[in-house]
């Protein structure tokens, strides 16, 4: 009984710490790995440049919807 | 000699094994449960469970902990489940037990319709983009993960999610191409059929076939020209290379892993099915019935639905789910079947149009229906493994059966009888103009295709309930009770 427990406890061992650092089972494929490498740098730039470009967007547009209101306040004004 | 371990119970795996269940007599493990050292399912006593091995524990807790569980299961995006402390699994390696709320009925993606199985990839990446956000990631992206259930795809593998460490690349990313991008792309612009190849392929379509059959315009489509076209490349220049140490040193970032996404999602969205006017979708204008006729087909049905209640309902060549809503609408569950993709897809846009919960269309050939599939041919079961349903809808079908196919009554009564315990089915006889139709090209040897025929080869399997002739029509309907064996 107690070899047995032994036993179960250093698998038990010996796979945790195989699988603690990966616990995916799955295989991912070096090609994938590469690709992903690949697009990573592709992407990364373009969903930035898309969340900046929201901010420059908006910016712009408040920019704009300001200089209308001054604009209008000034024709009240002169009235 | 082959057969050697074949009758062996697999319960009598070695305590060792991380797949091991317990001695217990009523149990055994899910065969298709059986890569993922982390945990796996089975039954006891028909109950569905799954067992948490030591080497998940600390995936299960991160996602318990982390609030990612709740946040799906409100959003019903993830199937939930109930943790079982009362039950003990034999085997040092288990961690917990827990018991999933059960899935109406078992589907595979190759009985999906387009928008079926496009809503299941959306469905993926939007868990996948969910998870990240509680520091979690998906480890896998199988297209047999995904169920549906009260009409709308959900996760049921919650196994599925290990601890994101910012920097590793997105290890579920070849699968998530294979399962859903490449067939969805395919059914997009090559064929609708394809998604048939998943049948075959079980880890999903080989990027390199779908690279091939796909059109070469699609090389222009941004997304689909990287991850079909350019990672079919990838993966085969890789194919005999030994990994160099230095790249699997590089990391990806959180952004640049949302960047991945985001141009998966995208060239998700953008495959539509443009050609859904098939043969049979248009049925519901160009069918035979007067109005009299179909609304006193209606009639009947219902009043039959009324009579014998039915727990759940497979309608049979449902078509776009006329019949079937009869039985789903009344908050019956319901299969509705049909050979035809756009049948099958108008049938499940109408349902999500209408928010349906207790309909399930899918796409399935009577003649050739889904085989078991898989390791050891368990894997994936097959339709028949899947019954029986309560009450089967065989309505404007056995002429297809008996007539196109030439499927014996005697047959077709055999194969009624092992799928359900009631049956309402339409007789069509040789006078009705679309049996005319099928006859007037071939030579007639039906000789017992009559009303009097089919009572007879039915009589063996049926009882006959009820008979009752269709208004301004020579078609009959019946009900039917299976008489036990």
């Amino acid at each position: 009984m107690d070899a047995l427990n032994e036993y179960a406890v250093f698998h038990m061992t010996w796979l945790t710490d195989l699988l603690a650092k990966n616990p995916a089972y799955l295989d991912p494929g070096s090609g994938s790995f590469f690709l992903q490498l690949l697009l990573a740098t592709l992407m990364g730039a373009l969903f930035l440049v898309g969340a900046y470009w929201k901010k420059v967007k908006s910016f712009v547009r408040h920019l704009f919807s300001k200089h209308q209101e001054e604009g209008e306040n000034g024709d009240q004004k002169s009235q | 000699m082959v057969t050697k371990n074949r009758n062996k119970d697999e319960t009598a795996l070695p305590q060792r094994s991380p797949f091991s269940v317990t001695q217990k007599p009523g149990t055994r493990r899910a065969a298709s449960s059986f890569r993922d050292p982390s945990g796996f399912v089975f039954f006891e006593d028909g109950v569905l469970y799954r067992q948490i091995n030591q080497v998940g524990r600390a995936e299960y807790q991160s996602l318990m902990e982390s609030g990612l569980y709740q946040e799906l299961v409100e959003a019903r995006l993830l199937i939930p489940h109930q943790e079982k402390p009362d039950i003990q699994s034999d085997s040092p390696l288990a961690f917990k037990i827990l018991r999933p709320d059960p899935v109406e009925f078992i589907s595979y993606p190759y009985e999906w319709s387009f928008s079926q199985y496009k809503d299941a990839a959306l469905l993926t990446l939007a868990i996948q983009r969910r998870a990240l956000k509680f520091g979690l990631t998906l480890k896998d992206c199988s297209a047999y993960n995904i169920q549906f259930q009260g009409g709308k795809p959900i996760l049921i593998d919650t196994l599925s999610f290990m601890s994101y460490q910012e920097g590793e690349p997105w290890i579920a990313y070849r699968q998530f191409c294979q399962h859903f991008l490449a067939p969805l792309a395919l059914m997009a612009y090559t064929d609708i059929r394809l998604s048939q190849l998943m049948r075959i392929y079980i880890d999903g379509i080989p990027l390199d076939l779908a690279s091939r059959l796909l059109p070469s315009k699609t090389r222009l489509n941004f997304p689909l020209s990287i991850h079909i076209h350019l990672h079919a490349r990838s993966q085969k220049h890789f194919a005999d290379k030994a990994i160099d140490p230095a790249m699997l040193k590089r990391r990806i970032s959180r952004q640049q892993l949302m960047g991945l996404l985001d141009s998966l999602e995208t060239g998700v969205r953008k495959l539509h099915w443009k050609d859904a006017r098939t043969e049979w979708s248009d049925y519901m204008a160009a069918h035979n019935y007067s109005p009299a006729a179909l609304e006193h087909k209606k009639q009947i049905v219902e009043r039959f639905v009324e009579q014998i209640q039915p727990a759940t309902v497979w309608d049979l060549g449902a078509n776009v789910g006329f019949f079937s809503r009869i039985a789903s609408q009344r908050g019956i569950f319901t299969v509705a079947f049909d050979l035809d993709p756009g049948a099958v897809e108008q049938n499940y846009l109408k349902m999500g149009a209408e928010k349906e919960r207790h309909l399930l269309p899918l796409l399935t050939d009577l003649t050739n229906p889904s085989p078991s599939i898989g390791w050891q041919l368990q894997e994936r079961k097959s339709f028949l493994e899947r019954s029986p349903a309560d009450a089967v809808f065989a309505l404007a079908l056995i002429h297809h059966l008996a007539i196109a196919n030439n499927v014996p009554l005697k047959h077709l009564s055999e194969f009624f009888g092992g799928l359900c315990h009631w049956l309402i089915v339409e007789f069509i006889p040789k006078e009705d103009p679309q049996v005319l139709r099928m006859l007037a090209t071939r030579k007639d040897i039906f000789p017992n295709y009559t009303q009097a025929g089919f009572e007879q080869g039915f009589g063996e399997d049926f009882t006959i309930i009820a008979r009752e002739q269709l208004q301004d029509s020579n078609r009959v309907l019946y009900l039917m009770e299976r008489k036990n064996p």
